[in-house]
């Protein structure tokens, strides 16, 4: 990729978040994506608080108004851990992720189910508005089409990664006011870790919305297709897993499968840096020819 | 400038069009559509609705594809971003502003993507906004201005980066008559430097305004020539007279130079003038050629 195509997509990106961050709605997605951690973290504390006071009860001990300082020390015990090593398999990645606030571990599982949704949301109509109001012809007669397309995709995994950092400042709020014994930093570091790998998760729903927003002119009838979408590969992912064996189906569902956003959810937690940089080579293969379905009609459309 | 079109531009055209067919789906939008517009030329794109006057600027400026036919954009072929990036500026009719950002952030984006760099592409911003009176708004947001400051915008964005080429669709659209005015002075002062196609139905503002026209009809080329030869103002002369009239003579008198006329079009009106004052004629008006307007709706366009 040339310099100058490079230096298009740059400014189709800072365009595009300069663009979004004005927009009404993508301040009501943020405050969504922001609210929706917030309150699955108010259950989880709810639940975990509630798991504490069962434990305190069967132990003969005082409850406490703040949960988290039970379970932190449950953790410490070498025989829990030795226990939980033998059935993970790996003492080693067992540490690590014990290494991590439970809530900084829960932020990340709920990243990985809120940022898809979010960027599917965003994605889907980025071209498409552009093309209905055609002012999509303002950037095509300076810039070729796939910098346009590169340069959006890139704008919008920024907005991504800024309702991710939402949610890390909504994790640690949430640990620093309903929990206890929660190291700050840890849960900060923790929180960040497990939000960028739950970007890596999302990276292939993004590629999806845009091939979505690059194949429909109507913005709403592009939002209605991408939320469709996102609800049918959310079905049709466990039921190709299902179905994936050895037969020729079974390769044939296990090769769709992989082929659709969501698979890897398991993948991108891996500690190991070699199966790590595989599942982003894979995720962002897969978001490549999502994004490459949607150019071959983008490129060919009349503007 | 003919109706067949040269596409060379050694032949001094800035764009010509050759066989040109478009189709939407059962509508023939441009049917054979054939024209050239002289490089340095200010020039009219006149033609009542449907006549395909936004298709052809679409184009003109890669948006759509023909059907049929060639393109030739400023002696490069059919518009490419590879090959015409920041040559070409285009006042697009029907696409509407991204309403979030401001006039200096759009211009400035989109003279970058036209390959300016970062101050200069800042400098050509700021002279569009001051060109089109809009420095005053150039940190408000767009979805803050008026339809006329829109359009505006959209004029400064046909010339940021000072291109060769400018394609405008009904730019005083939405213009009050200053503005309207100012615009016109604004293009004038590119005549020679850049070549302006504006395709407009206010026929007296181009008629001021432009030195060549292409008149379209049902996606074909009906005519194309110099706004002189086609409103008659290098051939033709009328005057009007207060009654009572000479013996012989009418309250209008014409005089029509053919083509093989070999006299001066000034001289042979003060030669008609005396003849007329001597006959005792009262003189009220004498104008050359006829309107645009006129021509347009005449049989003899």
């Amino acid at each position: 990729m040339s310099r100058g195509v490079l230096a298009d997509i740059g400014v189709v990106a800072t365009y595009e978040v300069q663009q979004a961050l004005r927009k009404r709605l993508l301040i009501v997605l943020l405050l969504g994506y922001a609210t929706a951690t917030g309150a699955a973290h108010w259950g989880f504390v709810q639940g975990l608080k509630e798991l504490e006071g069962q434990v305190a009860v069967a132990m003969g001990v005082s409850r406490t108004e703040r949960p988290g300082a039970l379970i932190a020390e449950v953790l410490k015990s070498k025989d829990l851990r030795h226990f939980l090593g033998d059935l993970v398999g790996d003492s080693a990645r067992l540490d690590a992720l014990l290494d991590v606030p439970v809530l900084a571990l829960w932020s990340g599982a709920v990243a990985m189910v809120l940022l898809p949704v979010f960027l599917m949301a965003s994605t889907s109509t980025t071209v498409s508005v552009e093309l209905e109001t055609r002012s999509i012809r303002f950037l095509a007669l300076r810039t070729e089409r796939l910098p346009i397309v590169l340069g959006k995709l890139a704008g919008q995994l920024v907005m991504g990664a800024l309702a991710g950092l939402a949610g890390v400042v909504v994790t640690e709020l949430v640990g620093l006011t309903l929990m206890v014994q929660v190291p700050p930093v840890a849960l900060a570091t923790g929180s960040l870790e497990h939000m960028a790998r739950a970007m890596l998760f999302a990276l292939p729903y993004a590629g999806l919305g845009l091939c979505v927003s690059q194949w429909l002119a109507r913005a709403n009838v592009a939002r209605v297709v991408a939320l469709v979408v996102l609800v049918a590969i959310t079905i049709a992912n466990p039921v190709l897993s299902a179905y994936a064996d050895a037969s020729p189906v079974g390769r044939l569902a296990d090769l769709t499968r992989l082929l659709l956003p969501g698979t890897g959810w398991g993948d991108v937690w891996q500690d190991d840096p070699l199966a790590l940089a595989l599942t982003a080579a894979r995720m962002v293969v897969v978001t490549v020819a999502w994004v490459a379905l949607g150019y071959w009609r983008f490129d060919r459309r009349d503007l | 400038m003919t109706g067949a079109p040269v596409v060379a531009r050694s032949q001094g055209a800035a764009l010509a069009l050759l066989g040109i067919d478009r189709r939407f789906g059962r509508t023939l939008a441009l049917d054979g559509l054939s024209f050239a517009v002289p490089q340095g030329s200010i020039c009219a794109l006149v033609g009542e609705n449907g006549a395909g006057k936004t298709t052809t600027l679409g184009i003109l400026a890669g948006f759509l594809t023909p059907d049929a036919g060639t393109v030739d954009v400023l002696g490069l072929g059919p518009y490419h971003v590879a090959t015409h990036r920041g040559r070409v500026g285009i006042l697009p009719q029907d696409a509407e502003l991204p309403t979030e950002s401001t006039p200096a952030e759009l211009l400035y984006a989109w003279a970058r993507l036209q390959g300016l760099d970062a101050g200069a592409a800042r400098r050509s911003a700021g002279e569009c906004l001051d060109a089109v009176l809009l420095s005053d708004r150039a940190h408000h947001r767009v979805a803050t201005l008026s339809h006329g400051m829109r359009r505006r915008l959209t004029v400064a964005s046909a010339l940021v980066g000072d291109p060769e080429l400018i394609l405008l669709d009904e730019p005083t659209s939405g213009l009050d008559p200053a503005q309207a005015r100012h615009l016109r002075e604004v293009l004038a002062l590119r005549r020679g430097r850049a070549t302006v196609l504006i395709s407009s139905h206010n026929l007296p503002e181009l008629e001021s305004l432009c030195d060549h026209v292409v008149i379209l009809e049902k996606g074909r080329c009906l005519r194309a020539d110099r706004m002189d030869a086609v409103t008659g103002r290098d051939r033709e002369v009328r005057i009007h007279l207060a009654p009572p009239f000479p013996a012989g003579r009418h309250a209008i008198v014409q005089l029509r130079l053919g083509p093989d006329d070999a006299r001066d079009l000034v001289d042979a009106t003060s030669e008609l003038l005396r003849s007329l004052l001597a006959e005792g004629a009262r003189i009220v008006e004498v104008r050359r050629g006829s309107a645009l307007e006129e021509r347009y709706f005449g049989a003899d366009r």
